[in-house]
């Protein structure tokens, strides 16, 4: 620690480099810390909402067994403890996957739902069929409701002689629908045996928000169902358990089992959501006597094929991400390590071992990062809910802190001055050729080990895949050797140009440029990476962007389309009469038409449409229909046959002809099949369907659906114009929701911070590299100040200095971040985002790439300006004497 | 004068040793810096820079000795292998006892710590900048675990010996050309090395600065009886050392001896003895001007002469192969 003084007054001196090492320490632990939970967080909030966005009475995963009629038969269970028994049992062999998500095993026993016997509706003679009862016996009831008056049933066990007689209580709501009251005996018959049901008394639930009601929406309420005969109200009889028993014992009725494992959504997280939704279905498979059901199964199933995606992308992002973090501090501390060499060296030169310049260098680094890392470390835990890792921070502050220290012990590790600054070699070591090799090679065994594999493995399950991170960071660092290699050739050729040119300028910087030393090639990888992240991001969101569009108006079919059973063909002229429309087109569809030919028929949806005139509608519209069938197909056989397109799988399924299309609604129609289409707007994707003309329908078929082209309409609007049935949707409201869900809505987010990131790196890089190449660049320009070059060309100098080197690593950056999505195509599957639409051809986006390079000349401008300031303060006497000193 | 023949009873000793022992006195057992040999090639991808060809020194304890030559000649390599921060390819480089061939690590270390102290012609690569002078004089004793009051005391006694003891407090940037060189002398002798090396210490300086820095030397040399070895291109520097050691393409080519003489009035004189050297091969560098004023190239004519040996040209050889 002895020469800790002296290092720490270095530190003092070079407080622009050690600033530069305490911000990237900052950031990079921030990011560190922060990125991975603040994504887990949302992946965990989008998994909750997936979960709290299906109803709580389909959300839990029951386990039943059903008297009669149902796929398994009911165990024949007469005791409460019996049953309580068997939730044990299914709550130890409930897989743990799904234990962790549920609340404890619940279990209920009903009867089906009897209508109340004469006597007790509003028609004393006649049963009420519209007024329903069931008796259930559920465990968790009484302790949540309190009487209001009369009192909780209460069986005596064993039962009393004679008719049997049960006990139920009821909700003060049920009862009041029912029109029944407290003490009212009800005789039913439950299978062939009379029982005489007396309600003991009315309860209210003692919260009615306490979770475990919604799950029972007959405990707190009437089930109502309302249909074209009328409503019918259900109500739910409470019983005890030897109330239970004794409807067992006492009848030959048939009852429902279920056992329900509750949900909790707040216990769901990403990670959890898959394994439970396998879990559901393990159980399924062990527990064959009963059928288990969940709402969940369905809800999890897109928000898994969401989250896979998401963390694919979002990994491959995050490791580039951390990559050029890991770069940017690589560079610094090898700047570092530069700027103190030489009083390293003379300090080496008076006596100082290495562990003495070690520690004094590390302790330096130390008492910079130290605090950038905490300062960096304390906004990331105060943002990440619950404690934040600290070993991502620690790994950071040991990596500033000890990469210096290695390369100053390595930099001074020798005799001293081996080397002779005069000699300078020509061509690359084998060693470093080696390297480079190896590098490209494992990039492209990466590159098609990963296109082979694919999707096979799964492990995206399991969280981020490394392997699929790593392949791109692999691949932007082998284009970066590649290009470091490559770039040097055409640099030659512009410097043969610019050295007949006039400008003195682009001569001296591009001869310059050529001739830069391995320190300034660091930051040309780390511009790459930084570029080749910001490409992949605006790649994948671009091309998801341009997907989810498609998508939506493969969805709709139009600006807006109308839907209706009862439209008129009138409604087309009333629609154009809305503000803002300005094209309607009548369609038909018929969902469960046939397609016969005389082998085989097969269900299609049919749709007529004029084809010229919906094309004309589309215009300009990412989708394009197919084009009407040729003239000549259908006057071949005018009047007898429809030309019509079909669908490729229909046209391969169909055999040889003749061809029928019927529906109910229209006379049939004999088909000439004309071509294929590969889809239809509004036709569900993978369906089979017939697009016919419209007129074929006749002149008095009535249109079932409206496509409407306009802007600004108001769907109020279409509606009252369209008619009383008519359904609304439109385009702008698909999009939306497709861009809307959480997982989108994260993604594009989190794109959007890590091109920020990225960006600010990317300056960072930018402006490393200028300082680095600072010192000697000052000399030359001091000396050509000299013989009288101006302020103003001395500061394009840098510019042209850097510029080639920049250009060369944005431009491949760019070009590896377009490519990234097609190497890792196999594995980004953008389906769940598009509502089942394959994102197609990630193509380079005119605007992004027109941004990028804006956004790459205001940021190598702001960094050369930062340079110019630093630099400015040096007059030209010092600098010209820099050379001698160093 | 006690001292100094219980000195001479000691060599005897060691000769008389080395006698019953059986062995031939290695090449300068006895001096204080030894170079036999001396190679160092510099080599980079294809390019090979031979800057030592073979180079022999020798230099006696407590002696300074100015080494002077034309730029490209050797002499900061030279200087460079006796501190201890490059390495010669072949050949003996010792200095104070210590092989400098096969250090190791450690070695070196102590050797750097303990040996030799140096100046550069650089103020800038001599003092840390941000340090005062007293500290940068603490610094080698920081390096070698001297404590601080001792360090404090040491360092202010060399900055008074060196005649900068008015300068202690002041960082190198407040002091003058002259001042930072000769507190820079006084860091090099910090640790109270046996061996003092300065390249070109009055290289930027002007004549009169040039002196006192030079006289700081003289002042290191005697009173602290440290071995020096300058490189030079300042002929008032050169010529007041005891020996100046010329060095062509490589090797040593040349010595300058001075004398002080006493004439029969008393009166003290110096006198300068220019000699070529002979190494231990038998090879002689004649110097540049004797030989292009002959026109003596290629090959030249010797003969034994009873006390001298005869070069001549040679003539007769070319008419021969003119005639043939």
């Amino acid at each position: 620690m002895r020469p800790l003084p002296a290092i720490v007054r270095t530190a003092r001196v070079e407080r622009a480099i050690f600033a530069a090492l305490g911000l990237v320490v900052l950031t990079t632990t921030f990011l560190v810390t922060a990125a991975a939970p603040l994504l887990t967080g949302r992946y965990d909030a989008a998994a909750r909402a997936a979960v709290t966005d299906v109803a709580p009475a389909a959300r839990d995963v029951t386990l039943t067994a059903f008297g009669e009629g149902g796929r398994t038969r009911a165990p024949t269970v007469r005791a409460d403890d019996v049953l309580r028994s068997l939730a044990d049992q299914i709550g130890a062999m409930t897989p743990g996957a799904l234990r962790a998500v549920t609340g404890p095993v619940e279990y209920t026993v009903a009867t089906r739902p009897l209508p109340l016997p004469a006597g007790s509706g509003a028609d004393p003679s006649l049963p009420d069929p519209s007024r329903r009862l069931l008796l259930e016996w559920d465990p968790g009831v009484a302790a949540r409701v309190r009487y209001i008056d009369g009192r909780p049933p209460h069986n005596p066990v064993p039962r009393a002689r004679g008719r049997p007689v049960v006990e139920a209580g009821l909700d003060a709501g049920t009862m009041a629908a029912l029109r029944l009251q407290t003490g009212a005996e009800l005789p039913f018959t439950l299978g062939s045996e009379p029982v005489i049901v007396r309600i003991t008394g009315r309860y209210h639930p003692l919260s009615a928000a306490d979770r475990y009601w919604s799950a029972r929406p007959g405990h707190t309420g009437p089930i109502v169902r309302r249909s074209t005969e009328g409503t019918e109200y259900t109500g739910v009889g409470v019983l005890d358990a030897a109330g239970y028993q004794t409807v067992h014992d006492a009848t030959d009725t048939s009852f429902d089992f279920t056992w329900r494992l509750p949900v909790r959504p707040d216990a769901f997280t990403a990670a959890r959501a898959g394994p439970a939704v396998d879990a559901i279905a393990r159980l399924g498979a062990t527990v064959t006597d009963l059928q288990v059901a969940s709402g969940l199964t369905g809800a999890l199933g897109d928000f898994r094929g969401q989250l896979r995606t998401a963390q694919a992308v979002l990994s491959v992002a995050l490791t580039g991400l951390f990559a050029v973090a890991a770069g940017v501090l690589a560079l610094v501390c090898r700047l570092l390590t530069e700027r103190l060499r030489a009083p390293l060296a003379t300090m080496r030169a008076r006596g100082a071992s290495l562990a003495q310049l070690g520690s004094g260098v590390g302790a330096a680094a130390l008492l910079v990062s130290l605090p950038a890392a905490a300062a960096g470390y304390a906004p990331a835990a105060a943002l990440v809910p619950g404690t934040a890792a600290l070993s991502g921070a620690l790994a950071v502050l040991a990596a500033a802190t000890l990469v210096p220290v290695v390369l100053a012990c390595r930099a001074h590790s020798g005799a001293g001055e081996s080397g002779r600054t005069d000699l300078v070699g020509r061509r690359a070591t084998p060693r470093r050729l080696v390297l480079e090799g190896l590098a490209v090679a494992l990039a492209g065994a990466g590159v098609v080990a990963l296109r082979t594999r694919g999707l096979t493995t799964g492990s995206a399950d399991r969280g981020a895949d490394p392997f699929l991170a790593a392949v791109p960071v692999l691949l932007g660092c082998a284009a970066g050797l590649l290009t470091l290699r490559a770039y040097p050739y055409p640099l030659r050729l512009v410097g043969r140009l610019t050295a007949r040119g006039r400008s003195v300028v682009s001569f001296v910087g591009v001869a310059r440029a050529s001739r830069q030393s391995t320190v300034a090639v660091l930051p040309m990888i780390v511009l790459l990476l930084a570029t080749a992240v910001a490409g992949f991001a605006g790649t994948v969101e671009s091309g998801l962007g341009r997907a989810q569009e498609r998508s939506a108006w493969m969805a709709t079919g139009a600006d807006a389309r109308v839907d209706g059973l009862r439209l008129d063909v009138a409604g087309a002229d009333r629609l154009r009469r809305v503000p803002g429309v300005r094209d309607v087109v009548p369609a038909q569809f018929v969902d469960g038409a046939t397609f016969s030919s005389p082998s085989q028929v097969i269900d299609v949806t049919l749709v007529a449409v004029d084809l010229a005139a919906y094309r004309r509608l589309t215009a300009g519209t990412p989708i394009r229909p197919p084009a009407p069938p040729a003239a000549s197909a259908a006057s071949t056989r005018a009047g007898s046959a429809v030309p019509a397109l079909l669908s490729p799988g229909l046209a391969r399924r169909a055999g040889p002809g003749p061809y029928t299309a019927s529906a109910g609604v229209i006379p049939d129609l004999s088909i000439q099949p004309a071509g294929t289409a590969d889809a239809f707007p509004a036709a569900g994707a993978g369906d089979a369907f017939v697009v016919v003309p419209y007129r074929s329908l006749g002149a008095e078929a009535t249109p079932t659906m409206f496509f409407v082209r306009g802007t600004g309409m108001d769907p109020a609007g279409l509606r009252r114009a369209a008619g009383a049935d008519a359904v609304v949707t439109t385009r702008a409201v698909v999009y939306d929701r497709l861009t809307g869900t959480p997982m989108a809505a994260l993604v594009r987010t989190a794109f959007g911070y890590g091109t920020l990131v990225v960006a600010g790196y990317a300056t960072l890089a930018i402006l490393l590299a200028l300082i680095i190449g600072s010192g000697p660049r000052g000399q030359t320009v001091s000396y050509l100040r000299t013989l009288g070059l101006t302020r103003r060309q001395a500061r394009r100098l840098a510019v042209a200095e850097v510029a080639p080197a920049l250009l060369c690593a944005a431009v491949a950056g760019w070009v590896v971040g377009l490519l990234l999505p097609h190497v890792v195509g196999p594995a980004i599957d953008l389906r769940p985002y598009t509502g089942g639409f394959a994102a197609v051809g990630y193509a380079p986006d005119p605007l992004r790439t027109a941004a990028l390079g804006a956004g790459l000349i205001v940021f190598a401008g702001l960094a050369i300006a930062i340079e110019t300031v630093i630099s400015g303060r040096r007059r030209l006497g010092t600098t010209l004497r820099m050379g001698a000193q160093t | 004068m006690i001292e100094e023949t219980g000195t001479v009873a000691s060599d005897d000793l060691a000769e008389l040793e080395r006698r019953a022992a059986g062995e031939a006195p290695a090449y300068g057992a006895d001096a204080h810096i030894v170079c036999d040999n001396l190679v160092r090639i510099y080599k980079t991808e294809g390019v090979e820079v031979v800057a030592l060809q073979g180079l022999d020194l020798l230099v006696q304890q407590g002696e300074m000795v100015a080494i002077v030559g034309a730029s490209g000649s050797g002499k900061s390599t030279l200087l460079n292998i006796l501190s201890g921060l490059d390495v010669p390819t072949a050949g003996v480089a010792k200095v104070a006892g210590a092989d400098l061939l096969s250090l190791s690590a450690r070695e070196r270390l102590r050797f750097r710590r303990e040996l030799v102290g140096f100046v550069w012609q650089q103020a800038a690569r001599n003092l840390l900048p941000y340090l005062t002078a007293a500290q940068n004089v603490e610094l080698p004793m920081r390096f070698s675990g001297t404590k601080a009051r001792a360090r404090r005391e040491r360092a202010g006694a060399l900055l008074d010996l060196m005649g900068v003891g008015h300068c202690a407090g002041r960082l190198p940037r407040e002091m003058a050309g002259g001042e930072q060189q000769r507190a820079a002398i006084a860091v090099a002798v910090a640790n109270a090395p046996q061996v003092l090396l300065a390249d070109e210490p009055t290289g930027e300086l002007d004549t009169a600065t040039s002196g006192e820095v030079f006289a700081a030397l003289r002042g290191a040399n005697r009173e602290l009886g440290v071995t020096s070895v300058i490189v030079t291109h300042d002929p008032q520097v050169a010529e007041q050392v005891d020996r100046t050691v010329g060095i062509r393409d490589g090797r040593t080519s040349s010595e300058v001896v001075r004398r002080t003489l006493r004439d029969e009035a008393g009166r003290e004189r110096i006198v300068a003895e220019e000699y070529a050297v002979l190494d231990r091969a038998g090879r002689l560098q004649l110097p540049k001007a004797f030989t292009g004023e002959l026109g003596m190239k290629d090959r030249v004519r010797l003969a034994l002469e009873t006390d001298h040996i005869g070069v001549w040209p040679d003539r007769a050889g070319r008419e021969d192969e003119r005639d043939g």
